[in-house]
């Protein structure tokens, strides 16, 4: 069985990562626990505390330095947080084996779409009604280049339904669905990638918390490892998120497209596996 | 230079940054007082250990934290209150951005915020 001090350098890797992607880290966490004895089902509850830990020790800093979009992040909550509680719901009455399948394929979808513009450093956006009528713009320091950027915000309309699609992933899979969100975030309404990441960074902490509560009801919860994981994943978000803004929109989105190919194959195995 | 944070984007981040400091050090104390008093490092996953959470919702594992301590502080007693800490932050947030955008009048945003809270809310209470 794994120990605490190993435990707490995956997290801490775990949490930086998270922090620079806009994924809370269950990604690497649940697979390493439970490739050292950790029974999947804890592993998942403890990785979905350790979350809201990546979550808001990134977004402390990326909220401060105007990175996180706290309008888009209240916005898409709404239907991430019901998302995850529906997901959480059915979960006790359908196999999530068809919904690897699924989320592949979206996934797969994403990466796509996200490839295609891997070369933009600034995505040029027309703002629709709905999105100046909820004020869904920003503006970030963008140390990298110098310069403020000024952003605009497309397609909230869009984004909520698939927002809820990733809120029932988190709510089912028991991981936050940073990669989805950030995907949405960028293909629907044309966030620049590192305000996507923070803004991700922010909604999945309140996702993990609607999809944590019901680990504490079925007794998955282990205080030591929870904790462990929590000090950990703070640890690594709050480093990372000294990295992040020094990075180019372009960088980030070039790491992304490796780890989200990493979720699409992660995705596909679960899904054979459980067949 | 962009201007510099808005009054909403500084409490939010001195909420987060309080609570995941608040949480890191209530927890690490829990381990390192445990450490003091078995001299293990190893993580101890066995059913009905004291470590396993087997209370009812959130709010019933928060309620019970708080009481224990009341008992002394043992091990367990202050990673519960790391973790509770950890889980209220988010949480807290929300309640501080209503609140800041019914000060500024600017109700679209007071709605979509007391909404998110409501669904956390029940979800909190049902699970």
């Amino acid at each position: 069985m794994i120990g605490i001090a190993e435990a707490l350098l995956f997290a801490i890797f775990a949490g930086f990562v998270g922090s620079l992607l806009g994924l809370g880290g269950a990604v690497i966490l649940t697979p390493v626990l439970t490739f050292f004895g950790v029974p999947i089902k804890i592993a998942i509850a403890s990785s979905m505390v350790a979350i809201i830990a990546t979550s808001s020790g990134s977004a402390s800093a990326y909220v401060k330095e105007g990175l996180s979009n706290i309008r888009a992040a209240f916005y898409l909550e709404m239907f991430t947080a019901v998302g995850a509680m529906v997901g959480a719901l059915i979960t006790r009455v359908i196999s999530p084996v068809a919904l690897y399948f699924f989320f592949a394929a979206f996934l797969s979808t994403s990466f796509y779409g996200i490839f295609g513009k891997r070369n933009r450093e600034f995505p040029e956006v027309k703002q629709d009604r709905l999105a100046q009528r909820l004020k869904l713009e920003g503006t970030y320091f963008d140390k990298p280049t110098g310069k403020d950027v000024h952003y605009k915000l497309t397609r909230p309309a869009l984004a909520g339904p698939g927002m809820f699609v990733a809120g029932i992933a988190a709510g089912m899979l028991g991981i936050g669905a940073g990669g989805f969100k950030v995907s949405i975030h960028e293909l629907v309404m044309g966030m620049p990638s590192k305000v996507s990441s923070a803004t991700s960074n922010f909604i999945i902490g309140m996702t993990a918390l609607a999809g944590a509560s019901i680990y504490f009801t079925s007794g998955y919860i282990y205080l030591n490892l929870a904790a462990t994981l929590a000090i950990g994943t703070t640890i690594g978000s709050m480093t990372g998120a000294k990295v992040l803004p020094r990075m180019r929109n372009k960088s980030v989105k070039a790491l992304f497209l490796i780890v989200l190919a990493i979720l699409i194959t992660e995705m596909l195995y679960q899904g054979v596996i459980q067949l | 230079m962009s201007e510099g944070p808005t009054s909403l984007q500084l409490g939010i981040s001195w909420i987060l940054r309080i609570g995941v400091i608040l949480s890191v050090l209530f927890n690490a104390a829990g381990l390192l007082l445990d450490y003091a008093q078995t001299g293990s490092a190893s993580l101890n996953l066995v059913p009905g250990s004291s470590w396993n959470v087997k209370e009812g919702n959130f709010f019933d594992f928060a309620y019970s934290t708080t009481r224990s301590l009341f008992g002394g502080l043992t091990p367990v007693a202050l990673a519960s209150l790391g973790i509770v800490i950890l889980m209220f932050t988010p949480y807290i947030r929300v309640i501080a951005a209503a609140l800041y955008y019914g000060v500024e009048r600017d109700w679209k945003y007071v709605a979509i915020t007391s909404f998110v809270f409501a669904v956390i809310t029940f979800g909190l209470f049902i699970f």
